[in-house]
C-alpha cells in the first residue's frame, strides 16, 4: 500500500504550506459546523425558534425604520415590503458570517495551537451554519410574498447564483478579517461597527440609484461596496429585469468586481498568514 | 527498514523582543518505521517545537523534513472538546479534527467508550464531567486513532497512575501490532523508557545526545544535578501563564541535606505589585511523580499585596526529603490567575542525612518525603521497661 508522503521545506511558497486535501477540509468544516449548530441555542428558552424569529424581527425593524420613519420611496411599482425584504436574508447571512467568522481564529486559538487543519474550515463552518438561517429566512420571505401578494421568484437560477456569491463573499471577507486579526485584533474590535456601517450603506431597503441623488458623479465610491451587487442581484432574481427599470449597470458591475476580488484575496490572505499563524496569534 | 521521519537542517526561529530566538537549530533526525523515539530535554530545549513542526502546526524557518505515512499528533488530551457538548458529540468532533472520519469513529465508538469507562454519561455535557473523566475520554479517543506516525507530547502527565499505565500498555501493544512510529516527548523518564527504545536529548534547540533510551535518560538525569544551585530562569522559553510576573531564579541557600535546616529562595520580577499572590510549588521526584505540595495558601499565608519584584523564602527547619534527586514545578498566581508556570523550575539533589538524630535514612535507593509523626508504643511495652 502506498503511504502518503509529506515533504515540508522552509522555503516552500506560501500557497503550498499546509495544503490539505478537499476531503480533509470538508471533514473539518462539517465537524465545526456540527459543533456550532449544536451549541447555537444551548441554554436558551426558545431554542431553534430563534432561527425563525430572528429574520422576522429584522424584517419588522427594517419596515419600521425605512418605511414608517424614513419613508423611502422607490420608483418601481412593486410593494415596498417585498422590495426591502428581497435582499434581507442574503444580508443577514453575510452579516452573521462576517461577525462570527472574522474572530474565529482568535476564538479557536487553543485548538489551532494543538492540531493542524485548514484554517478556512473554521470560517466555512460558520458559513454553513448561517446558510441554514438563510434558507429558513428565504422560505419565510417567499411564503410571505406569495401569501400576501401572489408573487413568486422570477429568476430562480439567478437567485441561487446570488446565494453562492453572497456566501463566497461573506466567507472571503471573514477570511480577510481573520487573517488580519492574527497580528492586529483592531479589526475584530470594530467589526460590529463595520457591519452596521455596511448595512446602512448597502441598498437593501432603498434603491442604489439614490447614491447618484446624493453624491452625483461621485456615486461610484459607494458602488465599491461589494454588497450593492448582492442587494440588486437578489431583487432582480425575485422581481425579474422588467420590474426594475432604473438600474445603474456600471455601478453594479463595479460592485460585483470588487466582490470577486474580495472572494479571492480574502482566501489568499488566510493562506498567506497560515505558515506563521500560531507563532503570532 | 524504511525511514518514516527524516529531518534535515531543521530550524525554527521566533521573534522575541525584536530579536530572533532559535527554538530549534540545525536538527538532523532519522526515525525508522516501527521505532519509538523519546525526546527529552529541559524547558525551552525545543521538544514541543519539534512536534509542532512535524504536525504541521507551524512552518520551519530553515531546512525541512519528510514524513512517510499518515500522521496524527496528540499534543494535548481532548483538543477541541467543548464543555457544552455531550461526551458523544465531543468524541466525533475531536476525532474529526484529528483526521478520523465519521464512519470510522462510529465503528470505534463502543471501544472508545468502553476504554474510557464513561458509558453512563455519554450523553451528558462534559462540563459536568470530573477532570479525570474528561482525561479518560480524551485518552480513549487518542488510543483508538490509527496512524502510521504518532506524535505525543507530555500527555501522560495527566490522569491517575492506573489509567496512565493502561494507556502506556495500549500504546505499546499498538506499536508492536501496527508497526507504528512514535515520537514521544516526556518529562517522565520512567514512562519514556518503558515506551521508547531510542531517545534524543535536546538542549537549546540542538541534539545533545542520541542513542538507547536508558543511556540517554541516565545521562540526562546525571547532567541535571549541578543545577541544584542558583539557575537563571529568565531565559526559559517553555513556560506558560500571563507573564505579568515571572519567577527569575530559584536556589537553595546551601546544598540541601535530609533533616537539616534549609531555605529555598525564589526571586520574582514583575511589572506591578502582585495582588493576592500565591506561590504554588510541587515537589516532584526525578521522574516527575508528584511528592508534596508547597504553597502559600496551604500554609495559610495570604498577603493582599506583594512588591513588584522581590524574593520569597521557604524555610525548612528540617528538610523532610530523603536523599536523592528531586525537581520542583513552580507556579505563581495573582488573584487566582496563573502568571508563570515552570515545569520543572529546578532540579536538585538532597544529600544523605538523618531526619531524626540517631535514626536511619530508611533507604538510599528510594526517595520520597518523611512525614511529621510520633510513635505511641504504650500498648506494646513491657511494664517497667520504659522507653529510652
Amino acid at each position: 500500500m502506498n503511504k502518503p508522503i509529506t515533504e515540508v521545506q522552509a522555503k516552500d511558497p506560501f500557497w503550498q504550506v499546509n495544503q490539505a486535501s478537499r476531503k480533509r477540509s470538508w471533514q473539518v468544516t462539517k465537524a465545526f459546523a456540527r459543533r456550532d449548530l449544536s451549541l447555537r441555542y444551548v441554554q436558551t428558552r426558545m431554542g431553534w425558534l430563534w432561527v425563525i424569529a430572528q429574520p422576522l424581527l429584522a424584517a419588522a425593524l427594517v419596515l419600521l425604520v425605512f418605511s414608517v420613519i424614513v419613508k423611502v420611496e422607490i420608483a418601481s411599482d412593486v410593494p415596498y415590503a417585498l422590495y426591502a425584504f428581497a435582499a434581507l436574508p442574503g444580508w443577514l447571512m453575510a452579516q452573521s458570517i462576517l461577525l462570527q467568522g472574522g474572530p474565529s481564529l482568535v476564538h479557536n486559538q487553543h485548538i489551532l495551537r494543538k492540531i493542524a487543519f485548514p484554517k478556512m474550515a473554521l470560517i466555512q463552518a460558520k458559513g454553513l451554519v448561517f446558510m441554514v438561517d438563510f434558507l429558513v429566512a428565504s422560505i419565510l420571505f417567499i411564503a410571505f410574498a406569495y401569501g400576501l401578494y401572489g408573487s413568486i421568484p422570477q429568476a430562480p437560477i439567478l437567485w441561487v447564483f446570488m446565494m453562492a456569491y453572497t456566501w463566497l463573499l461573506a466567507t472571503g471577507m471573514a477570511a480577510l478579517v481573520a487573517a488580519w486579526s492574527v497580528k492586529y485584533r483592531d479589526l475584530i474590535a470594530i467589526l460590529p461597527f463595520l457591519a452596521q456601517g455596511l448595512f446602512l450603506l448597502t441598498p437593501v431597503a432603498y434603491p442604489s440609484t439614490r447614491y447618484a441623488d446624493a453624491l452625483g458623479t461621485w456615486d461610484w465610491v459607494l458602488y465599491l461596496n461589494p454588497f450593492v451587487s448582492m442587494a440588486e442581484g437578489f431583487r432582480l432574481a425575485f422581481f425579474g429585469i422588467g420590474d426594475l427599470a432604473e438600474l445603474h449597470v456600471p455601478g453594479i458591475t463595479l460592485s460585483f468586481a470588487m466582490g470577486c476580488l474580495l472572494i479571492f484575496f480574502g482566501r489568499l490572505a488566510l493562506r498567506w498568514v497560515d505558515r506563521n499563524l500560531v507563532d503570532r496569534l | 527498514m524504511k525511514t518514516t521521519i527524516q529531518a534535515r537542517a531543521l530550524g525554527k526561529t521566533y521573534p522575541v523582543n525584536g530579536k530572533p530566538y532559535w527554538a530549534l537549530k540545525d536538527l538532523d533526525l532519522d526515525v525508522k518505521e516501527g521505532q519509538a523515539m523519546g525526546i527529552i530535554g529541559g524547558n525551552g530545549a525545543g521538544k514541543s517545537t519539534l512536534l509542532k513542526l512535524f504536525s504541521g502546526i507551524t512552518h520551519p524557518s530553515e531546512g525541512g523534513y519528510r514524513l512517510e505515512g499518515q500522521m496524527t499528533s496528540l499534543l494535548e488530551i481532548g483538543t477541541g472538546f467543548h464543555p457544552d457538548l455531550s461526551g458523544r458529540e465531543n468524541i466525533y468532533l475531536s476525532a474529526a479534527l484529528h483526521g478520523m472520519d465519521r464512519q470510522t469513529t462510529a465503528q470505534r465508538l463502543d471501544a472508545i467508550v468502553d476504554f474510557s469507562g464513561v458509558e453512563a454519561f455519554l450523553d451528558t455535557a462534559i462540563k459536568h464531567y470530573s477532570s479525570g473523566m474528561k482525561v479518560r475520554l480524551g485518552f480513549a479517543l487518542a488510543a483508538h486513532m490509527d496512524a502510521d506516525i504518532l506524535l505525543v507530547d507530555e500527555v501522560l502527565a495527566v490522569g491517575d497512575a492506573a489509567f496512565q499505565a493502561k494507556c502506556l500498555r495500549r500504546m505499546e501493544s499498538q506499536m508492536q501490532d501496527a508497526g507504528r512510529t512514535v515520537l514521544f516527548v516526556s518529562h517522565n523518564m520512567l514512562a519514556m523508557q518503558s515506551l521508547c527504545d531510542q531517545a534524543i536529548w535536546l538542549q537549546q534547540g540542538k541534539v545533545h545526545q542520541q542513542g538507547e533510551s536508558h543511556a540517554v535518560a541516565s545521562a540526562y538525569l546525571q547532567q541535571q544535578l549541578p543545577q541544584s544551585h542558583a539557575i537563571d530562569l529568565t531565559e526559559h522559553r517553555d513556560r506558560s501563564g500571563q507573564g505579568d510576573v515571572r519567577i527569575t531564579a530559584m536556589s537553595w541557600d546551601r546544598a540541601p541535606c535530609s533533616g537539616q535546616s534549609a531555605s529555598l529562595r525564589i526571586q520574582y520580577n514583575g511589572k506591578a505589585a502582585m495582588e493576592q499572590p500565591n506561590l504554588r510549588l510541587s515537589l516532584e521526584g526525578a521522574d516527575g511523580r508528584f511528592l508534596a505540595p508547597i504553597s502559600m495558601h496551604t500554609s495559610n499565608i495570604r498577603p493582599d499585596r506583594l512588591k513588584a519584584s522581590g524574593e520569597l523564602v521557604v524555610h525548612f527547619d528540617a528538610l523532610p526529603c530523603m536523599a536523592g534527586t528531586y525537581q520542583i514545578r513552580a507556579r505563581l498566581l495573582c488573584k487566582g490567575l496563573v502568571q508563570d508556570d515552570l515545569r520543572p523550575a529546578m532540579r536538585f539533589e538532597v544529600q544523605e542525612g538523618l531526619i531524626t538524630p540517631g535514626g536511619d535514612s530508611f533507604s538510599l535507593t528510594k526517595n520520597g518525603v518523611f512525614l511529621p509523626l510520633t510513635w505511641d508504643l504504650e500498648q506494646a511495652l513491657d511494664s517497667g521497661n520504659a522507653l529510652r
